[in-house]
């Protein structure tokens, strides 16, 4: 594979991992503690069920960020394999 | 205690929540690095379908459901003792009183779980013809009855065991085990039943089979100490059916692996002993009938599960080389687990090793192992301890390598014999790594790093498929270096006959170039940049010179590198 495939690969692979980002971000899921507060149950229970949530959603927002992260990772190598087929090109000519 | 809710906000809470976990479901990614994402989105969707939804549906179902109340139920909230005690594993689960199903309820929920059955192989039919499922059981009345039955299997254990029977031959049975909790003995039980080396010989429906068997299996994980307590058992038969019939998921075979060999030993230390029990039927089965082929995800549960066992076995490896047994041995633990001879141990790692993703795995959890036990060495009499046990388990891994390398080589020769020559290459180029070994004590930990970077650069590359070359030209890249990338950590190397030592310029050169060959994924270029680096390396470190000309001299490395 050459690396100007291998730059597109990885950003293709970039486009993908902030949709997965957004999309977990979009999730009803993040929202759902708006619908079972206080006033909708209470005890030991749902108070349990809360807090799972609110632990689940802190590490999905966390993965979100890291997915991002991935993703400027892969662009950022994609852009040095552009660099360096734009100069096998140049001492190629 | 302050308890109450309000129905029509339950109500609504309840259908968010539903369509939080399909909203869940549909996200999926077969990227490597959302691996961890994933991970997170299936623990969420679990602990929404596993918490929430049981805590709903038992105050949907509740007659209270009809106004706000400050309740009349107990402290622990909403719902029966019954439904509560469903949701915990079993040693936290409230007493059950036992009692013997009447007759009318068992013959009721015989029928309807026959009906659900011949529902379920209708909607398949309409699925594979093509047309909407709709004949298909709803999850409404799969709940239903994995209810029903859960709570009779709790109390009667005569009619447990007779469903357990019918399980393989009602893909039903386990496939509910999915709809609703049920007791963990009973959940292993239908495993026990349905596990077959092959699948099952019978008329059933292999695919529905191995569903119903995979969703048994998933519903065991979350008790990671009955998934030990199968995988241990006497007849191998569980072991032996998850090594051998790939036609189950695989991803949830990994998952049974991991849960029984690693989370119960984790949750509980007691139980290493048993972990080794597994690990001795292991052996044995990789000796004899999986010898060949083992499936990938016993493999990647295994090699994942290293993690729990390293500590101890490696130790075992350095005190028992000299010894034709390797016997695990732990006193305080009570631990005492002859895994056989060296052929043995290195025919169990060599046929997880078949496997690309179990490499790069295990490659991983070794290094990390290694690189955190020298760390954590408070002396250096603990150091050079360590350093053995880290070196001789690596050996022993590039032992098995080369040993089923070997095996590999003689099925691909029965195909074309032309491949022999890729297995001359692997030897070689470990036998590159073993030449640097035997330098200074220390320079040992480049086997553990050879592991490390060479199975990782694996895992970023595409892979090659061809039968008799699991590995190839990226190891031999990667060999070399990694031979250079541990050497500059070497005094030893770098003081030529006159003992001149790399500058800090020079050293920052290197490191900066393994760096960028590090990052380069492109297999062309990163030969070039690797060949570079050589040219230049050789006026650094002399000592390097023998090795990294004989990797260049080799024959069989030119030929995979035309």
């Amino acid at each position: 594979m050459s690396a100007t495939a291998r730059a597109n690969q990885l950003r293709q692979r970039a486009r993908h991992l902030r949709w997965l980002a957004d999309a977990i971000e979009a999730s009803p899921v993040m929202s759902l503690d708006r619908y079972g507060d206080v006033d909708t149950w209470r005890g030991p229970r749902s108070d349990l069920s809360r807090a799972t949530l609110a632990s689940n959603q802190h590490q999905l927002h966390a993965a979100a960020e890291e997915l991002r992260w991935h993703a400027y990772r892969f662009e950022q190598q994609a852009r040095e394999l552009d660099a360096v087929a734009r100069s096998q090109i140049g001492l190629a000519g | 205690m302050d308890v109450g809710y309000e129905p029509s906000r339950v109500i609504q809470l309840s259908r968010r929540a539903a369509e939080a976990i399909n909203s869940l479901a549909g996200l999926a990614s077969t990227d490597p690095a959302a691996a961890e994402a994933i991970r997170t989105i299936r623990l969420t969707r679990s602990n929404l379908e596993d918490h929430w939804m049981p805590a709903l549906r038992d105050i949907e179902g509740s007659d209270a459901m009809a106004h706000w109340r400050s309740s009349r139920l107990s402290t622990f909230g909403f719902g029966t003792l019954r439904a509560l005690g469903n949701s915990f594993p079993d040693h936290l689960r409230p007493g059950v009183a036992l009692a013997p199903i009447p007759p009318e309820v068992r013959s009721d929920l015989l029928r309807r779980l026959d009906l659900l059955e011949r529902k379920s192989v209708a909607g398949t039919n309409e699925l594979g013809a093509g047309v909407d499922p709709v004949s298909a059981p709803t999850k409404a009345e799969l709940r239903a009855l994995g209810n029903d039955l859960a709570h009779w299997v709790a109390r009667d254990d005569r009619f447990a065991d007779e469903l357990a029977r019918l399980s393989t031959s009602n893909m039903m049975i386990g496939r509910l085990l999915g709809a609703a909790t049920f007791p963990s003995s009973f959940a292993s039980s239908v495993v026990g039943h349905m596990a077959e080396p092959n699948g099952p010989d019978t008329e059933v429906d292999r695919d529905r089979y191995a569903e119903s068997l995979g969703t048994a299996l998933t519903s065991l994980t979350d008790d990671p100490g009955a998934c030990l307590d199968l995988l241990m058992e006497d007849g191998l038969s569980v072991l032996f059916a998850l090594g051998r019939w790939e036609h189950l998921d695989q991803k949830i075979v990994t998952e049974f692996m991991v849960a029984g060999l690693h989370e119960a030993v984790e949750d509980e230390p007691t139980r290493l002993g048993d972990g080794y029990q597994v690990l001795q039927h292991l052996t044995v089965l990789a000796n004899g009938p999986l010898d060949r082929r083992i499936s990938p995800g016993v493999a990647l549960g295994f090699a994942t599960s290293m993690v729990t066992y390293l500590d101890t076995m490696s130790l075992a490896f350095g005190y028992s080389s000299d010894s034709s047994q390797f016997t695990v041995t732990d006193r305080p633990r009570g631990i005492s687990a002859p895994l056989g001879d060296y052929a043995d141990v290195t025919g169990l790692f060599g046929v997880m090793l078949r496997h690309e993703e179990a490499r790069a795995v295990l490659g991983g959890v070794t290094a990390d192992w290694a690189t955190s036990t020298l760390r954590g060495s408070t002396s250096e009499e603990s150091f050079t301890s360590h350093l053995t046990a880290a070196a001789d388990f690596t050996q022993l891994l590039i032992a098995s390598g080369i040993a089923e390398q070997e095996q590999m080589e003689k099925e691909a020769a029965e195909v074309e014999a032309g491949k022999r020559r890729v297995g001359d290459f692997l030897g070689f180029v470990v036998d590159g790594v073993l030449q640097v070994k035997r330098g200074p004590t220390s320079v040992r930990r480049a086997v553990g790093y050879a592991i490390d970077l060479g199975t990782n650069w694996i895992a970023k590359t595409d892979s090659e498929v061809m039968p008799g070359r699991p590995w190839g030209l990226e190891i031999h890249q990667q060999i070399v270096v990694t031979t250079i990338a541990m050497s500059i950590d070497q005094r030893d190397f770098f003081h030529d006959e006159k003992d001149r030592s790399l500058t800090p310029t020079q050293r920052q050169e290197v490191e900066a170039d393994l760096a960028l060959i590090d990052r380069t994924l492109d297999p062309a270029l990163r030969e070039t940049c690797v060949n570079a680096m050589i040219s230049n390396i050789e006026g650094y470190v002399p000592a390097l010179e023998p090795a990294l000309n004989a990797i260049d001299n080799n024959t069989a490395a030119n030929d995979l590198t035309r």
